[in-house]
């Protein structure tokens, strides 16, 4: 943390629990090489990228504050830089800015829906850019087998690859299966939850119970009167 | 094993006797680690040192600090905010770690001085950015930090990295710098400094006296320059003090991050 200013130091670090900047450069340079390795292994994305060059894309999350900077250089080198503090990324021209509390950029990264509003995130900049990186993204195919085969030799790296894809298919499939007689199995064979007309029969059964008790209620209310009355 | 308070108490000792010799006026004794030697010797010594570990400098940092060096010359570099175009110099550039990234940043259009007072540390660092294919927009240039020889308003940036303290008049240099700076121009000055954190201080200073000097001597089979430098760190100005030195020389604001519970800290001045 700068020195310059004590009380903007100390707020900085409740607000971000003054993570060590070695930590933080040490977590740049992971994401860093982790796409690097990516698209080592997808030279098609590596092109769409370059096509987009030169862009640098900021994310900016608050609670806890960080900035995440990618940069995208006409030679298609990638660097990516986290900080905790604005005034790294202030003298470079931000293409595209994401904004948001963090929770909400992990609920978007979990989710299946990628819409940015429905997240609360929100972007300025050359939002047209997001969407051709986001159509990227969606087209990313990693060849994860050259990585086995430059490791292990042609056959014996194929060889473990298809096991690999066959095993991935074979859970991918599982996984279906499980999704479709679980709740089946569940509901008819082992009888340990209700199936879904058993569930609404019940609260229907709930709801008539409910109306004849308030109509039984407003019998006894009036006889109470008639009696009062008399 | 070394006790960490009576390096504190030399290094308190040997600061009070090299403020005695600038406050006699004869101001021709400075430090060489826990030495008091000549001004005029210490430049020489520290050449001494470095051309004794300059074919395995690299090796030796890698070593040292476990790989960490990498991280904080990485962080020196987002706060440079070096853009394509500009002009850099890198003082002390030894091996060429931080030169070999801003060639890279500053393109084709930007130029990159890469300075050093010691022949062989340029000389290894030349070599190994050539066979990196680091060519065309980086210059090599042996300079004593001291007496910078560029015109004035010459950088958008300026680096020192674990330079400084082997410097041997610093407010001398901070103030050559200062005058090669183009106006709005940043000086980082990354240097080990004083630990944040008591318990890493510990830890820091029995490792740095008693396992460093080994690891020297088991690698570059020099014990005593890897002696010199755990003393020339303890010997160096903490961070407020440079920071003082800094706002001295001339800068307009100076700002300094702590890495590493402040093993390093990163010291960033921007001229006027």
């Amino acid at each position: 943390m700068p020195s310059s200013s004590e009380n903007t130091q100390q707020s900085n670090n409740e607000d971000t629990f003054g993570i060590d900047p070695t930590i933080l450069s040490g977590i740049g340079l992971v994401f860093e090489n982790v796409i690097i390795k990516a698209l080592k292994y997808d030279p098609g994305t590596k092109n769409s990228l370059a096509a987009l060059a030169p862009l640098n894309i900021h994310i900016e999350t608050s609670a806890p504050n960080f900035h995440l900077i990618f940069r995208i250089k006409e030679n298609t080198e990638l660097s990516v830089g986290l900080h905790q503090e604005k005034n790294f990324s202030s003298s470079e021209n931000i293409d595209i800015h994401l904004s948001g509390k963090f929770s909400d950029f992990i609920s978007l990264a979990t989710s299946k829906d990628h819409m940015l509003a429905k997240h609360n995130i929100s972007v300025s900049g050359k939002i047209h850019q997001l969407g051709q990186l986001q159509e990227i993204a969606n087209n990313l195919d990693i060849d994860w087998e050259e990585p086995i085969v430059a490791l292990l030799g042609v056959v014996p790296g194929h060889f473990i690859s298809e096991k690999i894809r066959t095993a991935a298919r074979w859970a991918t499939h599982q996984q279906k299966e499980i999704k479709h007689w679980l709740p089946e199995t569940l509901q008819e064979e082992l009888k340990l939850v209700p199936s879904r007309p058993e569930v609404e029969q019940f609260f229907n059964s709930i709801d008539t119970l409910s109306a004849v008790t308030q109509r039984l209620e407003a019998r006894v209310n009036r006889l109470r009167q008639k009696l009062e009355s008399q | 094993m070394v006790d960490s308070t009576s390096h504190h108490e030399k290094t308190k000792q040997h600061s009070d006797n090299a403020a005695e010799s600038s406050s006699t006026g004869s101001s021709s004794t400075t430090h060489f680690g826990y030495e008091t030697v000549k001004t005029t010797e210490k430049a020489e010594r520290v050449a001494g040192v470095f051309h004794s570990v300059a074919a395995k400098y690299d090796l030796m940092n890698d070593l040292m600090s476990a790989g960490i060096h990498r991280l904080w010359k990485r962080f020196t570099i987002e706060v440079s905010g070096v853009r394509n175009g500009n002009c850099v110099l890198d003082i002390a550039g030894g091996t060429g770690d931080l030169a070999a990234k801003f060639s890279s940043i500053v393109g084709k259009e930007g130029c990159v001085v890469l300075a050093d007072i010691n022949a062989s540390m340029l000389g290894v660092g030349r070599d190994k950015l050539i066979d990196k294919g680091v060519f065309g927009n980086i210059q090599f240039t042996q300079a004593d930090a001291q007496y910078l020889p560029f015109p004035d308003n010459t950088f958008d940036c300026i680096t020192i990295a674990f330079g400084l303290r082997n410097v041997t008049d610093k407010a001398l240099a901070l103030q050559s710098m200062h005058r090669v700076l183009k106006p709005g121009g940043r000086l980082l000055v990354l240097e080990f400094s004083k630990p944040t954190n008591p318990i890493v201080e510990k830890i820091y200073d029995r490792y740095s006296f008693s396992l460093l000097p080994k690891m020297g001597k088991l690698v570059t089979n020099d014990e005593d320059s890897y002696r010199y430098l755990a003393e020339s760190i303890r010997m160096h100005p903490d961070q407020d003090t440079l920071k003082s030195m800094m706002l001295d020389a001339g800068f307009a604001s100076c700002d300094y991050y702590n890495m590493t519970s402040g093993v390093v800290a990163l010291h960033k001045g921007t001229k006027d």
